[in-house]
């Protein structure tokens, strides 16, 4: 993957919003790089701020938040710089997202079919009947059924998971590089879910966009993904290959959560591990790593200053000093 | 499991509960939504008896019913042999007291302007038990056993964290030392580091006051780590009820073995490759004739758009509703 430039890298990104109480950073530091064609999945526990990551890359924070440090580049040009009428033309058309609550992206008073075709309207110049018909197209895509007159329904009178489909199309009708996925499947029952994320990666395979697949769910991480980066407070503390990271997890924290999950304990009925405390609100952070008020590794150097995101191993990144060579020495010698 | 002899904590008889709904412009038409359709389930003592099933197919609904928040339109509810319908309203207080139930979600179902200490005392207000000073040790105490601090007591709400609401919202339905415990998605809405705390404080209360849960739930994964056995719920009907080991043995009723292949696990080696289910759930107002799953049931033959199967023994301690098992 170090060959190929990457299609997003995001740079030491800060998003904070300004409050009575001071500044909160809902993104602290964050680095992430994704390939073209591959899925990653951005997981954390609620709160830790993957969809403020998203929608930094879209310039959509809500106010007012605000983007303070950092670059994000998307083939190579930085979005941050760009005037807003450019990002205006890539957003939906090369990177789209499909926003956690479809309900408030999804406007109640037009047809689901008029919504889909507006996303083509807004990119290119096309009648309305043909841009209807394409609408149609992408419906069937997505698997819906009888699309022609499914297309002049409103939002309301569809099903949780056809509007979730509804949402999809409008995302890739565009054929996007880059797709943004918020918790897709979230508010889905199991066998809808499986079907959306079914579809999401045939839609994958055919088109060869890359997707951000946010979800605080490990199991659909580790059923969809190539790789993995785990988010806490604000910063990635752990990138690897999906199956290395389920097989050999190396930050205490994501140690942590997989042990939490009742699927991985050892035998049914049994107490499962948990992870001591609570996350820390954004403004009470510990001095240093970030996880060390909860952590049962924590040394010697983990108070003093946060560690940085190391390359440990071909293709895994680590934030914490237990992977740090000169401090694993120290804490040996303690 | 060989507890058929012992005497059901609750046991539901053919329970339906239809509710009239408004449809169409201003409401122009009523009618029947069958929310619960003839069930059949027994809880048995000391068991924890997982209920899943997709959305809106009557878990919540049966919840209420064995409570007895709501009275079913048909069929019979008793609680440790009682029938509930019989009692009057004395009767009934009392036995309210040894059947309490815990939501899912832990933010509004506590009462934002009460302390926690206040929202504690209630039910020994309500039950007259004990004085100012006894209710308040109790309280304290109480906070202990679900592991918060006894100055919590003159927290609010709003000060704790979701996990922490949780436990307080399971402190207050053991406060009277029920027997049974009906729990409605009680983890649905935390993180897995607090979902991991709060199974192992329900495990830990069963053991230590001998408690039965009816445990509502949607991770099939959760369900495996808590439940004895589990009912499978599909549109207002239950469709299986069975030890939690033989949700892994082949033959489950068709859609428990879709919930399952459709349940993702966490673990990359195995990922799925075509989802197992196509098609919606259909609208409990109109459900299909027959059997209920056969829009979407990839074994369903002709006798299944006709005939509804009926819950049957398969094997000693499992009841399937499917004409194709055994
Ligand atoms: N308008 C706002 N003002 C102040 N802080 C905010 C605002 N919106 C979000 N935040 C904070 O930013 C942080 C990151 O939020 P974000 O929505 O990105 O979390 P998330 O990881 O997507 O969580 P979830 O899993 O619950 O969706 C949170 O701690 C949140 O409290
Ligand atoms: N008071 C009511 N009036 C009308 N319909 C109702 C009422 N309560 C529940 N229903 C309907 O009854 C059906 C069963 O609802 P119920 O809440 O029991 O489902 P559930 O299995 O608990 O779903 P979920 O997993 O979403 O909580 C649904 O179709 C619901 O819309
Ligand atoms: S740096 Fe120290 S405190 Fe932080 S995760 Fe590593 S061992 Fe734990
Ligand atoms: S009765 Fe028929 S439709 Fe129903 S579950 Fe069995 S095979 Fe499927
Ligand atoms: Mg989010
Ligand atoms: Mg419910």
């Amino acid at each position: 993957m170090a060959q190929a430039p990457p299609l997003l890298a995001i740079d030491d990104l800060v998003a904070v919003f300004d409050g009575p109480r001071g500044q909160l950073r809902a993104v602290d530091g964050l680095d992430l790089a994704m390939a073209g064609g591959e899925i990653l999945g951005l997981v954390g526990e609620s709160g830790c701020g993957k969809s403020m990551t998203a929608l930094s890359v879209l310039g959509l924070l809500p106010p007012p938040g605000r983007v303070a440090a950092g670059r994000i580049l998307f083939e190579g040009q930085d979005l941050l710089e760009l005037p807003s009428r450019r990002l205006r033309e890539l957003r939906g058309k090369a990177i789209s997202m499909v926003f956690q609550e479809p309900m408030t992206s999804l406007n109640p008073v037009f047809t689901v079919g008029r919504q889909v075709a507006e996303q083509v309207l807004a990119h290119e110049e096309l009648g309305r009947k043909e841009a209807w018909s394409r609408a149609v197209d992408m419906l069937a895509r997505v698997g819906i059924p009888d699309p022609a007159r499914r297309a002049g329904d409103f939002p309301h009178q569809l099903s949780g998971g056809l509007r979730q489909r509804v949402m999809i199309a409008m995302a890739l009708i565009m054929k996007p590089r880059l797709l943004m996925a918020d918790e897709p499947t979230t508010a889905l029952d199991v066998t809808i879910q499986a079907q959306i994320l079914g579809l999401m990666q045939d839609l994958q395979r055919q088109s060869g966009a890359s997707i951000l697949l946010i979800t605080h769910n490990l199991a659909v991480v580790a059923q969809m993904a190539d790789r993995v980066a785990v988010m806490y407070t604000g910063r990635i503390l752990e990138t690897a290959p999906v199956k290395e990271l389920f097989a050999e997890p190396l930050h205490p924290y994501t140690r942590g959560l997989l042990s939490c999950l009742p699927a991985r304990a050892p035998r049914p009925g049994m107490r499962l591990p948990t992870i001591p405390g609570i996350v820390p609100a954004l403004d009470e952070l510990p001095p240093g790593c970030a996880f060390s008020d909860r952590c049962p590794e924590r040394f010697g150097p983990c108070q003093k200053a946060e560690p940085a995101l190391r390359e440990v191993a071909p293709g895994r990144l680590v934030r914490c000093y237990l992977h740090h060579h000169e401090q694993r020495r120290t804490r040996r010698a303690a | 499991m060989s507890q058929a002899a012992a005497q059901p904590l609750v046991a539901l008889q053919a329970v339906s509960k239809h509710y009239r709904v408004q449809r169409g412009f201003l409401g122009s038409s009523r009618q029947s939504l069958h929310a619960l359709d003839q069930v059949d389930l027994a809880v048995l003592p000391g068991e924890v008896l997982g209920l899943v099933g997709e959305s809106g197919c009557g878990k919540s609904t049966l919840g209420r019913m064995v409570m007895r928040l709501e009275e079913p339109s048909a069929g019979r509810v008793f609680f440790d042999g009682r029938d509930l319908a019989s009692l009057d309203r004395e009767g009934l207080r009392g036995l309210r007291r040894q059947m309490q139930i815990v939501f899912q979600d832990p933010v509004t179902s506590l009462n934002p302007r009460l302390t926690v200490g206040s929202m504690l005392a209630e039910p020994f207000q309500i039950h007259r038990q004990g004085g100012r000073r006894e209710i308040k040790e109790r309280v304290e105490a109480l906070l202990t056993e679900v592991g918060l601090r006894p100055e919590h007591a003159r927290r609010y709400p709003h000060q704790f964290s979701g996990g922490q609401r949780q436990r307080i919202g399971i402190a207050r339905a053991l406060a009277l030392r029920p027997r049974l415990v009906v729990a409605d998605e009680p983890v649905s809405a935390l993180d897995v580091s607090i979902q991991a705390q709060v199974l192992n404080l329900l495990m830990d209360l069963k053991e230590k006051m001998g408690l039965t849960y009816l445990f509502v739930a949607h991770d099939l994964s959760v369900v495996r780590h808590l439940c004895d056995r589990v009912a499978v719920m599909y549109l207002g009907k239950v469709v299986e009820i069975t030890p939690v080991a033989g949700l892994n043995q082949a033959r489950a009723h068709p859609y428990t073995e879709a919930l399952l292949k459709s349940a993702p696990v966490a673990d990359p080696q195995r990922r799925f490759s075509a989802p197992p289910l196509a098609g919606d759930v259909p609208s409990p107002l109109n459900p299909p004739p027959g059997c209920r799953f056969h829009t979407r049931c990839p074994e369903a033959q002709e006798v299944c758009h006709r005939q509804e199967p009926p819950l049957t023994p398969l094997g000693p301690d499992r009841l399937c509703a499917c004409h194709f098992r055994p």
